[in-house]
């Protein structure tokens, strides 16, 4: 071990103890666990919603994106395919509230589809609110994303199969029977452990979709234990069935295999029909585009209408955009120097192997990944709960809720900065090494001129989150800390639709630029 | 290099001091007041009432709204003795006796003599400004057999109602009160009848209201004194409270000022404010509830066509702070299935 390794270690042992501290501060708030509720109605019903939701929502993702890839990889010629699997990826980057917002345009009881079945003579109106309305956005959020990941992993497998199935002339069900499936099949069980993680650690979603009680997931419970009841005992309980139920999963999920990466549209075509898409694919493909495209349209529709006079003059809209901008910049800052400092340390931190080594990356998976077993929420409930009485309270708030998305960011910052960054060393880990170039000056002459551009990706990536979390923002919200998706939430409140698609308007401009820039960036990178 | 990771909370911190409200100048009194959202919202009695105070108060008052009243109360539970509030607001008789058990609240030493409550009122630390009726507003337009009593409301019909949650929200609380004080012990049974037409559970009033005057739902809970501002203000006859033989549960909204205030003095006055012949005039028309004193002039004629229960339902306050956790509990329970 070297001085190299110093700052990653600290990061290691600084977000270690964040997360740590959270849970005990939470533990220790109440008074004892309140064990015989384990036993009761309302946890039993958390626990039937949270499992029945996820697994539907994971269910009806796969089986829509499941013919969609498939689709998606056979025809590659076809007007808009490009646009589509460009399209695909947009849920992931859109702030679950804003999602919320145009699904509602569109589904809920006086959105498009009601008015549309009403104007044709059906005396219904929809009723978004409940289990329906959370499959909903979450198969608006998920099936794009299995769909992604599934194309990704059929485009990796060797092009001669598919040569092959194209010379034995196997076409439609045989194709995919014989073909298709089999390849698919051992990366299923990756993809639904996935979306069934996220589903189960949904908030925003349950929050507003949920439509009261009898929709709640363990997330949604501890914010309401906390912020309705001031029942810190109960919601330890709660972050304690909520750690065991992710824990098992992500064991599940390390058993089976994780996802596959996703890297859709990246390789270059090669195999695939040029036939034209049969007809059950244009259905298909028109339907999957009009429900990912319509809330959208929805958004950008009820943002152009919406009272910007009046929406500019509120200077609670400037105020929170001044917050959110603040806590993005800086947790998308703090994301990318830990990152790197957590790559350092790896890289040039110590000996070839050796214990120091093997705990080290122990450290740095767990660091890097908590935030799939340790949610914002509950990171957040541990430290709002030590805000109790302390002065300054809405800038510590604001300090906390930087922190938590900074790691909740760090997965994606690695991911972006991991790859580039091994291939820097490669080039010029040796020739820095041999020149004496350590730390800062390291820094400063090779590493940022070489990696601006991962860097800067990387931190629009974080920016993207930081800016349309809601979990640790809701929670800190108690202390007057209002960020754009809490103005947001608070303005639906209200119900100030009008208003709150102004706002949201205004997140999804901002998100989408942020994308548009990193993925020009990424283009460029190759 | 390991300082790299800590630059950045730097310009977080000079930053994040810019956002920070700017305090007010030392020698303004300051009222800082806690109520829920719809009181001080643009329509509402907050910015009447803020302007007749502190045109004789030589104060500004600051507004600090966390959600519905019961949200009020956790809050103030959560802030402890720590809180910033003078004054809270909003919360209603069926939470004082808990508001109590905080510790919090300063006597309120105000002359009660002029009130004209349709009970007696005996707080020493809360002073009540209004009070109103609980019932479901309805559409006429869309609702085809109105009910006429909770039991109807529970059995039968299909068009869906919008409530709030108790944990949060004065009116939700006032629902589970009305049902409990109905069906007693089979309370949680006939919750779990009425769930079925519930649409959804808003956090507090004026979501669950806006749900309503939106075409979003043809039911909500809210006033039998609701009706009063459709007919009077929309002149909208459409939107009416429906009467149920059961009896109707009360609301006594109170006002109380808070021991640790740095100015006891001014959030007493203001107590007494919100009970002179001024302010209660101000009330009906503008927070649709009922004064607490006799009204100068009679109210408007649409108030003389509101809905008359013929039972005021009442739960005291005791009993409700011992047993409103467990009775939350039986309506989460009945609300999950």
């Amino acid at each position: 071990m070297n001085r190299a390794a110093l700052p990653g270690l600290l990061v290691v042992l600084g977000f270690g103890s964040f997360i740590l501290l959270a849970l005990v501060l939470l533990f220790l708030a109440g008074d004892g666990l309140p064990l015989e509720r384990l036993a009761g109605r309302q946890v039993r019903a958390i626990l039937t919603f949270t499992l029945t939701q996820s697994l539907l929502s994971t269910g009806l993702s796969i089986a829509g994106a499941l013919p969609l890839a498939v689709l998606l990889h056979r025809h590659r010629a076809f007007v808009g395919r490009d646009t589509l699997v460009r399209l695909l990826a947009l849920p992931l980057a859109l702030p679950p509230l804003v999602a919320v917002l145009g699904i509602l345009e569109i589904w809920g009881r006086s959105g498009v589809v009601s008015a549309g079945l009403q104007s044709l003579g059906f005396d219904v109106r929809l009723d978004v609110f409940g289990l329906q309305g959370v499959l909903l956005a979450h198969v608006f959020f998920n099936l794009p994303l299995a769909a992604r990941l599934m194309l990704a992993h059929l485009e990796r497998q060797p092009a001669t199969t598919f040569r092959l199935a194209d010379q034995l002339g196997l076409v439609g069900w045989a194709r995919f029977t014989r073909v298709e499936w089999p390849l698919l099949r051992p990366s299923l069980g990756g993809v639904a452990g996935l979306i069934m993680m996220l589903c189960i650690g949904s908030f925003t979603i349950v929050l507003t979709l949920g439509g009261g009680p009898r929709a709640a997931t363990f997330e949604v419970a501890i914010y309401q234990a906390l912020r309705f009841d001031f029942a810190p005992s109960l919601a330890a309980l709660y972050t304690l069935i909520q750690l065991v139920l992710a824990g098992t999963l992500l064991f599940l999920l390390s058993v089976v295999g994780g996802a596959p990466q996703d890297r859709a549209g990246a390789l270059p075509e090669e195999a695939g029909f040029t036939r034209p898409v049969p007809v059950w694919g244009v259905g298909l493909l028109i339907l999957t585009t009009l429900f990912l495209l319509a809330p959208l349209a929805a958004l950008v529709a009820g943002g152009l209408v919406a009272e910007w006079g009046r929406l500019i003059q509120n200077p609670r809209l400037w105020s929170a955009a001044m917050t959110s901008g603040v806590i993005a910049a800086c947790a998308g800052l703090v994301a990318v120097a830990t990152a790197y400092a957590l790559l350092v340390a790896r890289s040039r931190g110590f000996g070839a192997n050796g214990i120091a080594k093997h705990l080290f990356e122990a450290g740095y998976g767990a660091v890097g990944s908590a935030v799939l077993a340790v949610p914002p929420i509950v990171l957040g409930a541990g430290w709002f709960l030590a805000l109790r009485g302390v002065p300054a309270q809405t800038l510590l708030a604001g300090g906390l809720v930087m922190l938590v998305n900074a790691l909740m960011a760090l997965p994606f910052v690695l991911r972006v900065m991991a790859p580039a960054f091994a291939a820097s060393e490669r080039r010029y880990g040796a020739l820095s090494s041999s020149l004496g170039l350590t730390g800062w000056r390291r820094f400063v002459r090779v590493d940022l001129p070489v990696l601006a551009r991962p860097f800067a990706v990387a931190l629009a990536f974080a920016l993207v989150l930081s800016v349309g979390d809601l979990g640790a923002a809701a929670i800190f919200g108690a202390y007057d800390l209002v960020t754009l998706p809490v103005l947001i939430l608070n303005l639906m409140g209200s119900y100030r639709t009008g208003d709150a698609a102004g706002v949201a308007f205004l997140l999804g401009v901002f998100v989408f630029a942020l994308i548009a820039m990193a993925e020009r960036s990424h283009k460029v990178l190759g | 290099m390991a300082l790299t990771s800590f630059r950045p909370l730097v310009p977080l911190a000079l930053a994040a001091g810019l956002v920070l409200p700017i305090a007010a100048s030392a020698q303004d009194r300051v009222l800082t007041i806690y109520t829920y959202d719809s009181f001080v919202a643009d329509w509402g009695l907050g910015p009447v009432w803020q302007e007749l105070f502190e045109a004789q108060c030589d104060c500004t008052i600051e507004w600090v709204a966390p959600g519905d009243g019961v949200a009020v109360l956790s809050r103030l539970r959560f802030e402890g003795g720590s809180t910033d509030a003078d004054v809270v607001l909003g919360l209603d008789q069926n939470l004082i006796a808990e508001a109590d058990a905080t510790g919090l609240i300063a006597p309120h030493e105000t002359d009660l003599s002029e009130l004209d409550l349709p009970v007696e009122w005996t707080s020493e630390s809360f002073v009540p400004f209004d009070y109103g009726y609980f019932a479901v507003m309805y559409d006429a337009e869309s609702v085809e057999n109105p009910p006429t009593s909770l039991a109807e409301l529970i059995e039968g019909g299909d068009e869906p109602l919008v409530i709030q949650d108790p944990r949060t929200s004065t009116p939700g609380l006032g629902m589970v009160l009305w049902m409990k004080s109905v069906y007693g012990e089979e309370a949680g049974e006939r919750w779990e009848q009425l769930s079925d037409r519930i649409l959804t559970v808003t956090p507090g009033w004026s979501e669950a209201y806006g749900l309503f005057t939106s075409g979003e739902t043809p039911m909500v809970l809210s006033y039998t004194t609701s009706a009063a501002y459709h007919m009077l203000v929309e002149e909208e006859e459409r939107y009416q409270a429906l009467a149920f033989d059961e009896g109707h549960y009360m609301q006594i909204e109170v006002g109380a000022a808070i021991a640790g205030s740095d100015d006891l003095d001014l959030a007493r006055e203001f107590l007494a404010f919100m009970i002179s012949a001024e302010a209660q005039n101000a009330l009906p028309t503008n927070h649709w509830m009922l004064p607490v004193r006799a009204p100068q002039e009679p109210l408007p004629a649409p108030f003389q066509r509101l809905v008359e229960p013929e039972r005021a339902l009442l739960i005291d306050a005791q009993t409700i702070a011992d047993e409103r956790g467990a009775w939350i509990d039986e309506w989460l329970d009945a609300m999950s299935q």
